[in-house]
């Protein structure tokens, strides 16, 4: 849970439930920035991170309502993120590119040059993630990018714990391949 | 506690995220605008609320005389969950209703002996074909008075997971999900009271059907599918709970043929991997087959200590003969035809003590 000095993520909720729109943008601020390292992990393109991220807190302003804080505002938020890059994802509305760290700047494509739709000059986290669909990069970047156990990741993506284990695991292995040949 | 693995998350640290472009907040807001405020959830009561409603008892600590008032609780719940399992099959047989179909799914497997035709093999690696009985399904080793006694089992466990009553819905656990509970999982009591959102959504679930197959004498998986309402987004889901009959000295003193629990956590870090590839499985647990075969296909990797692992899968209520694996391979079968009608399916897998199943919904095409 987030207090953010003398005001707790609790009393926010409060007061978007009362009618303070701007408390929700204060809510949601809180948590932005690893959001959006989630849905820049999981979509690696400004347009669609931002895209994802509109729908998911325009999904979230609505849900508070019935928002009962049986889990904390963060793991919620996190759930609602993570499904709708996983819509982004499927949705394919842009052409798919490839998550790319160094790409900062707005508007500015990722360069594609292989049938696979890899940047030239992508590192090894874009390739790595990359490589994987959509659910196992969801799961991988939950548990070992973000440290959630897998029993949230579960919770967060909506799925059994045997699920979120399983897809783990294929994702490790497919990425300790591709580490291990930029390695040798 | 994390499950990170240090090498790939040191991988993807390298992944900064970049700023929103410049209008994000003022579109955001704009958007916001449009929808307008929220409703007061006050205004209209809904099944939260309802819940809300609901006050949490203290909870017993674990003394000897907590124990002691969970063991009498345990006989009280099974005993009334008997009577109504009891009253359920009278009003059934009285109506000659069968609420899960069974007779009309036997008549099909005796009028198509041999088709729908359980036609399984594993592979992989070039492996030779993996045979199974083509038999069409496994005799019931469950009889009907113990599924229904199972399902209101699950049913209650439900209940007192929603209502916050940690110690009625821990008298329903089974030793194999509590034991893991307490040792690696932070405790039965707050993993009851963290179920809440979770399993204790399938009480308000809309249009929530309840369905239980027998795998094998003293197990059970019960499927619960329905449209939940988790924290204000409707999402459909199916979900399998396995429950066993258990031995467990805890439960000797059941009025009730053995002692039936639910083992929701029965499944660990060290657990079987059984993975479903085919069909492909939405997030909503759902998959659409095309007219024509079914085909499941997973892929089991056993626990690496060397003891097998059955498998079983189930369509549309019946459970296909058992598949013993001693290493990793996939699973392959044809099931019958896909009709008309959406059915369920699952896959349940058991290794020793530990035991767990996944569902899913399968529709025809749009």
């Amino acid at each position: 849970m987030v207090t953010g000095g003398t005001t707790t993520d609790e009393a926010l909720v409060e007061r978007v439930r009362a009618g303070q729109r701007q408390a929700f943008a204060e809510l949601v601020g809180r948590y932005d920035e690893r959001l959006r390292g989630l849905a820049w992990s999981m979509l690696g393109d400004v347009g669609r991170m931002d895209d994802a991220l509109q729908d998911a807190y325009l999904k979230a302003y609505v849900g508070l309502a019935h928002f009962d804080g049986r889990s904390a505002i963060g793991t919620w938020l996190y759930r609602i993120v993570a499904n709708a890059c996983i819509d982004e994802l499927r949705r394919g509305r842009r052409r798919p590119t490839p998550v790319d760290a160094t790409d900062h700047e707005h508007d500015r494509p990722v360069e594609r040059t292989g049938p696979d739709g890899l940047a030239a000059d992508a590192d090894l986290a874009t390739r790595v993630l990359h490589a994987l669909p959509g659910d196992q990069r969801a799961t991988v970047v939950l548990v070992d990018g973000h440290g959630f156990d897998t029993r949230t990741a579960a919770e967060i993506l909506g799925v059994a714990h045997g699920t979120v284990r399983s897809r783990l695991s294929r994702a490790r292995a497919h990425a300790r391949r591709i580490i291990e040949e930029e390695q040798a | 506690m994390t499950d990170r693995d240090p090498d790939i998350g040191a991988v993807l640290d390298d992944l900064q995220p970049p700023p929103h472009r410049p209008d994000f907040w003022s579109d955001l807001d704009m958007k916001l605008a449009e929808i307008g405020p929220l409703a007061d959830p006050g205004a209209e009561p809904d099944r939260h609320e309802q819940a809300d409603d609901l006050v949490a008892p203290p909870v017993v600590p674990l003394t000897g005389a907590g124990i002691e008032q969970r063991r009498d609780r345990r006989r009280a719940l099974v005993l009334s969950g008997l009577v109504a399992a009891v009253l359920v099959l009278v009003v059934a047989v009285t109506y000659g209703i069968d609420r899960l179909d069974r007779d009309a799914v036997d008549d099909r497997a005796v009028a198509t002996e041999g088709s729908p035709s359980s036609d399984a093999t594993a592979g992989g690696d070039g492996a030779d074909p993996f045979d199974i009985p083509t038999t069409t399904f496994v005799d019931r080793p469950v009889p009907d008075e113990d599924l229904a006694l199972v399902e209101n089992l699950v049913l209650q466990f439900l209940e007192a997971i929603a209502a916050g009553d940690v110690d009625a819905a821990a008298a329903f656990v089974g030793p194999v999900s509590e034991q893991r509970a307490d040792e690696e999982l932070g405790g039965l009591d707050a993993l009851l009271r963290e179920a809440a959102e979770g399993l204790g959504a399938w009480t308000a679930a809309e249009g929530r059907g309840v369905s239980s197959v027998g795998l094998e004498a003293g197990l059970v998986v019960v499927v619960l599918e329905g449209d939940l309402v988790v924290e204000g987004m409707p999402e459909h889901r199916v979900t399998a709970l396995p429950v066993r009959r258990t031995e467990s000295p805890d439960r000797d003193h059941f009025d009730v043929p053995g002692g039936w629990a639910v083992e929701p956590w029965a499944d660990d870090v060290e657990s079987p991997i059984v993975e479903i590839t085919t069909p492909d499985i939405d997030e909503e647990e759902r998959a659409v087959v095309p007219f024509g075969s079914i085909e499941i296909e997973y892929q089991v990797v056993p626990r690496p200590d060397g003891e097998e692992v059955t498998t079983w899968e189930s369509i549309d209520g019946d459970a296909y003969p058992p598949v013993v694996v001693s290493r990793p391979m996939p699973i392959r079968s044809v099931n019958g035809a896909m009709d008309d009608r959406s059915v369920l399916a699952f896959v349940a897998w058991e290794q020793g003590d530990v035991v767990g199943a996944s569902a899913f919904r399968i529709d025809r095409p749009g």
